[in-house]
């Protein structure tokens, strides 16, 4: 909790990746459903909205591998993925796929959620299934 | 149909590593040139339109260069919308002259991420940070896979494309890259972000273009000498972030084009050149499909027969691009449409009577379209 004030949509979302949980918010007045977690629903700008637990069952939209990392954290890491992919509940999210074999082109591959603890947090990976 | 206005003069700096030079100062060079080259004083200049450098980016810009300029213009400010700012400000001007709201305007453009940050395009991005989630060209990556994924024939599009322009700033003493491209260099270079290589990707360039936009009567008026009238001009704006993109290969590129040319009258067809914003390669496969130059697989039947070269059917970049020519984010692109319909390229394409530009800017976020004629 922020001690100067309430809990904003981002720190709830951050919270609950703290205990284990992936979450996303769906709007009490039309039923779309986002992530990054916001005050308003980017549909229809309503600000009454629940927080809902992913169920972890994914597909894969896009990836790709850093060969250069940007990032001075990641320059022992290199190479490696970021994936984009949409959850079953339809929010669509930033993350990294946990193997990728050779020369596998897996766009549209169906992945599960998979909280691994690196970089000081809990962090939703997911894996092929 | 059409506007009424002209680009009157064009005008640029070196292109390359031009350490000690502030943004301030390349805009002025390349302002002043652009006037030199129109045949105007700088007294009868009463607009200003600049884009937003992205090496440092500052309160008030467009007044800071106004001052350094010796200029109290009507009309002026910056615009921040990436690499499609310049045609949009062109647009702007025009629109704002026909408004009576000003007679002369300069549009301008100048960066220095070559000696200054780079940071603008390897920054970290939001609360993806912690997956490694960093940089521009791994936003495009990310489209390019998509795009491969649907199209099994996107790299031997973007091969070509990368050819092409390279083959272009060879020709360009100007250029800031004057090496050729082979398909076995492409192929062997060194992945940036896979599934993008180093030839895909466009250089990190310091430097400065300017034009100067009036009516076409007040270009007969002042003498102008070699006006080029602007026939149509449009924006789209996909707006969201790449991360988030509904399609991940379809952009409002297609609006900012029918725009353009529904205001010129004219389509796809009429276009003798096309310079094509082209920061990826994946860029100007989307940008060529999106304004209507063919499907995917005629674009790639089209590029392998040479059809992107000075002499192919859809001549592209014929100053090199930013693959080749500078990096710098688009102006350069209008330069170089402008000397195409002059006669004045250095890859001109013979009875060059219509050209279309594309400006973009983000990962896709802002899209804008010219047609420039006789």
């Amino acid at each position: 909790m922020n001690a100067a004030g309430p809990q904003t949509p981002q720190e709830a979302h951050f919270a609950a990746l703290e205990e284990g949980r992936l979450t996303f918010q769906r709007c009490s007045d039309c039923g779309h459903a986002w992530l990054p977690a916001r005050h308003e629903c980017p549909a229809c700008w309503s600000t009454s909205h629940d927080r809902q637990e992913a169920s972890g069952r994914a597909t894969v939209v896009s990836w790709v591998v850093f060969h250069v990392a940007f990032d001075p954290r990641f320059k022992d890491r290199v190479p490696y993925n970021v994936a984009l992919v949409d959850l079953d509940e339809g929010p669509r999210m930033t993350t990294n796929i946990i193997e990728i074999p050779e020369g596998e082109d897996i766009v549209g591959r169906r992945v599960a959620l998979c909280f691994q603890e690196d970089m000081g947090r809990k962090l939703p990976r997911f894996e092929l299934t | 149909m059409g506007a009424t206005s002209v680009i009157a003069g064009i005008g640029q700096t070196a292109f390359g590593k031009l350490p000690g030079r502030s943004t301030v100062s390349m805009n002025i060079e390349a302002c002043g040139n652009a006037l030199t080259d129109a045949g105007v004083e700088k007294d009868a200049v009463d607009g200003l339109l600049v884009k937003v450098p992205t090496s440092r980016v500052e309160m008030m810009y467009g007044q800071t260069l106004a001052e350094a300029m010796g200029l109290e213009p009507r009309f002026g400010g910056v615009f921040d919308q990436g690499g499609a700012s310049n045609i949009s400000m062109i647009a702007l001007a025009s629109m704002a002259i026909e408004a009576g709201q000003c007679d002369v305007v300069l549009v301008s453009l100048a960066d220095n991420p070559k000696t200054g940050t780079r940071q603008a395009y390897e920054k970290s991005w939001g609360d993806a940070a912690d997956f490694g989630w960093s940089s521009v060209v791994a936003g495009y990556a990310l489209i390019a896979r998509r795009y491969a994924h649907e199209f099994p024939g996107a790299f031997d599009l973007f091969r070509e494309i990368a050819i092409a322009c390279r083959s272009h700033g060879a020709s360009n003493p100007k250029a800031q890259l004057k090496l050729p491209l082979d398909a076995a260099t492409y192929d062997n270079a060194a992945w940036v972000v896979d599934p993008l290589r180093r030839d895909d990707c466009c250089l990190i360039s310091d430097g400065g273009a300017a034009v100067v936009v009036m009516s076409q009567r007040r270009a007969r008026e002042l003498g102008v000498a070699a006006p080029v009238p602007v026939l149509g001009f449009g924006q789209g704006n996909s707006s969201s972030d790449v991360t988030l993109r509904h399609d991940l290969t379809q952009t409002r590129a297609d609006v900012s084009a029918e725009t353009a040319f529904h205001m010129a009258g004219l389509s796809p067809k009429d276009m003798d050149c096309a310079q094509i914003y082209d920061c990826f390669t994946i860029t100007v496969a989307m940008t060529l499909e999106s304004y209507g130059f063919g499907t995917r697989r005629e674009l790639a039947d089209l590029a392998r027969s040479g059809g992107f070269l000075s002499d192919g059917a859809l001549p592209l970049n014929t100053s090199g691009g930013l693959l080749s020519e500078t990096g710098m984010p688009g102006l350069q692109l209008v330069l170089e449409g402008v000397r195409q319909m002059r006669g004045t390229s250095t890859s001109q394409v013979k009875d060059a009577k219509k050209c279309v530009v594309s400006n973009q800017g983000g990962i896709m976020h802002t899209h804008s379209t010219l047609i420039l004629g006789q």
